[in-house]
């Protein structure tokens, strides 16, 4: 096993602590803080790159897998907001939760192996679950973002403009949820019969999808509230964790066909 | 979500409240319509025809008619929207927390079967259809996203929900050198086919096996969290745990016999490492072993031994004739995981094999789907996948920007 996750880890890290300083300090450096976040990104996708290679699969089966790629766009979406819009808190929001889910691969490794059993070997694999990535990313950077409009503590930001990106970003995310719904249902057609099951993690997929779909509708209405956005943008999240993360420990989900493999 | 202070129930318009007491209505009545009825009806052709065109004859007039009534009006307003997804969604988590089987007494505990789903879903296609319509004529570019999604969703649910009583699956188990023409289906109803399937043979291609350290209850013995276990390497040396070791010869088919392991293909073969841990002169066989080999293992310490795992499956697939009675000559096809046949309006599925022969199957387990409402739903969700583009791509800003306290 030549890849060792650790000084990738670390190279991103640098880079990272690199652009929060030039973000903070007296005389900020826009473009090296840009440069920096970018740099960090750009190292993991080059560890993910070489990971598939290494293992001649798309590293995309196991929970620490998704977790990697997670981290991957999520860090690339605070570094795209911070270059557009110089929303300083998101990039450090979106890169400390990017951590949070690198750090727990260093101390959770998987067991790197070769094997995808025949049903993961199909075309739709690959797009099915980068989709859903990128939809989780950008729903967690929404997320981040609505919490930062309650925070309200950046006088550059008023609530009313967080929930704006918050809401946009909603809709980038649920476009790619939607993508990854519809794409797992044509890919289970094809491999088990039928394109759906109500498999607890489709189940939770379709409870995590109605709710944005909840909070799309609810802030088409009225006024904008801050505090109720953010009520329904938590529980939406929330809902996303599950599906995500909490189907392996429920119990009835064991003999679910998306339970994440070692 | 708060309502204006002056706004009493039930006066027109119909806001949050209202929605939320109408889908609990809807609720308790299903509720009381699975304790007293029992399980909701499954409909097949022609009912379920018959029932689906009720429903979109009912969302059509509702939609004419609805200047004249503020439950219309209502039915295709945001609040309704809000309220009938939420009881979908409400019914979907009831679904994920509680252990569901098929045909309990219990609606909670079947609950695909019960009153609270369908009328779920019947309120969602009301008010969902009353949605679409309302920006669906005049036909205009702006609305593209809008139509795409509403109305590919609509349609995906609805061919989706009204179909599934069409659906019909069955389970084929096929033997090497014989026909089938006929199955049953779960109910055990026998289910005959204008085809048969005859099986000439099952394949399976194989991962090279992993080699792990384990106990003496064969569990697999874990260090800093992570499974000592790892990928077969024939080329450099390998470590598992704290064992050095380098395999000197692998044979992925072998059997046993006077006292050693010979590479032979055949029935009953299986994969076999010679092994030299380092530091020990002598050589060590390591093998999962199967129903005709005997496996092998090595002691490495005390209660932990080597051994080889059971090797993956790679690919696996069935090589069959399909004998139809337009043809001369039977078809040969092959059906493999994710590449299913096609025969008529049928489609067969590889789903499983005689799993203590492995490779050496002589046994395939297909199954067998037809679903005539299937395009359908392709349609629905091909509009739905271009409404999700577009809604990526979406530059609309929300007028409603101010801050509401």
């Amino acid at each position: 096993m030549l890849l060792h996750f650790e000084y990738f880890l670390l190279a991103s890290l640098l880079c990272w602590v690199g652009s929060w300083i030039t973000m903070v300090i007296k005389k900020p450096v826009p473009s090296i803080t840009a440069t920096l976040a970018l740099s960090g990104s750009i190292v993991l996708m080059l560890f993910v790159a070489l990971l598939w290679i290494e293992l001649d699969r798309p590293p995309l089966r196991t929970l620490g897998e998704t977790r990697l790629w997670y981290s991957v766009v999520l860090s690339l979406i605070g570094a795209l907001l911070y270059i557009r819009w110089r929303f300083s808190a998101i990039l450090f929001y979106c890169h400390f939760l990017s951590l949070v889910f690198l750090v727990i691969n260093f101390f959770k490794p998987d067991t790197f192996s070769k094997t995808l059993m025949p049903a993961l070997q199909s075309p739709w694999f690959v797009p099915h679950v980068i989709v859903y990535m990128i939809a989780y990313a950008c729903l967690g950077a929404s997320f981040v973002v609505a919490c930062a409009g309650l925070i309200k503590r950046f006088s550059k930001w008023t609530a009313v403009r967080c929930i704006e990106l918050a809401d946009r970003l909603v809709y980038v995310g649920f476009g790619f949820l939607t993508l990854g719904l519809v794409f797992g249902a044509l890919w289970a057609k094809e491999a088990w019969g039928h394109y759906w099951t109500w498999d607890p993690k489709e189940t939770w997929a379709f409870i995590s999808w109605g709710v944005y779909l909840v909070y799309i509708h609810k802030q088409l209405r009225g006024t904008i509230n801050v505090r109720s956005s953010l009520w329904v943008l938590s529980i939406s999240f929330v809902a996303l964790l599950v599906c995500w993360f909490g189907i392996n420990y429920l119990p009835a989900a064991q003999n679910s066909v998306h339970v994440y493999s070692q | 979500m708060e309502e204006k202070q002056s706004k009493v129930l039930w006066e027109s318009p119909w806001g949050y409240a209202e929605s939320f007491l109408i889908t609990f209505g809807v609720f308790i009545a299903c509720l009381a319509l699975d304790a007293s009825v029992g399980a909701a009806p499954r409909l097949s052709f022609p009912d379920n025809l018959i029932a689906g065109g009720l429903i979109i004859v009912t969302i059509i007039i509702s939609f004419i008619i609805k200047s004249k009534n503020h439950a219309l009006l209502w039915l295709s307003s945001i609040p309704a929207a809000i309220a009938s997804i939420t009881l979908f969604v409400v019914v979907s988590v009831l679904m994920a927390t509680i252990p569901q089987t098929d045909g309990a007494i219990n609606p909670f505990y079947s609950i695909l079967e019960s009153w609270m789903y369908n009328g779920a879903y019947v309120l969602v296609l009301l008010t969902l259809g009353n949605a679409t319509l309302k920006r669906l004529w005049p036909l205009e570019f702006k609305n593209a996203t809008y139509i795409l999604n509403h109305l590919g969703l609509f349609i995906a649910l609805f061919a989706g929900g009204i179909g599934a009583g069409d659906v019909q699956k069955v389970n084929m188990k096929l033997f090497e050198g014989s026909s089938v023409f006929h199955a049953h289906d779960k109910d055990n109803n026998e289910i005959v086919f204008p085809f048969a399937v005859e099986l000439t043979k099952f394949s399976m291609e194989e991962f090279l096996p992993k080699i792990a350290l384990v106990d003496s209850n064969n569990d697999i013995i874990t260090k800093n969290g992570r499974m000592c276990m790892v990928d077969m390497d024939t080329v450099n040396p390998m470590q598992v745990g704290d064992v050095s070791f380098s395999v000197k010869d692998f044979y992925a088919h072998a059997q046993y016999w006077e006292k050693s392991y010979r590479p032979v293909y055949d029935y009953g073969s299986a994969p076999v490492a010679k092994i030299q841990i380092e530091g020990v002169d002598t050589t060590n066989w390591l093998s999962n072993g199967n129903f005709m080999c005997p496996p092998a293992f090595v002691q490495v310490a005390d209660s932990i031994y080597l051994k080889m795992v059971k090797p993956a499956p790679k690919r696996f697939y069935s090589k069959v004739k399909i004998y139809t009675p337009e043809a001369e000559l039977p078809a040969h096809e092959t059906i493999e995981v994710n590449y299913p046949l096609e025969v008529g309006d049928w489609k067969l599925y590889q789903v499983s094999y005689d799993e203590s022969k492995g490779k050496w199957s002589r046994t395939s387990g297909i199954e067998l789907v037809k679903d005539p409402w299937l395009p359908w739903v392709y349609v629905g969700l091909f509009m739905m996948i271009a409404g999700s583009v577009l809604l990526i791509f979406r530059k609309k800003k929300n007028d409603n920007l101010e801050l509401d306290k």
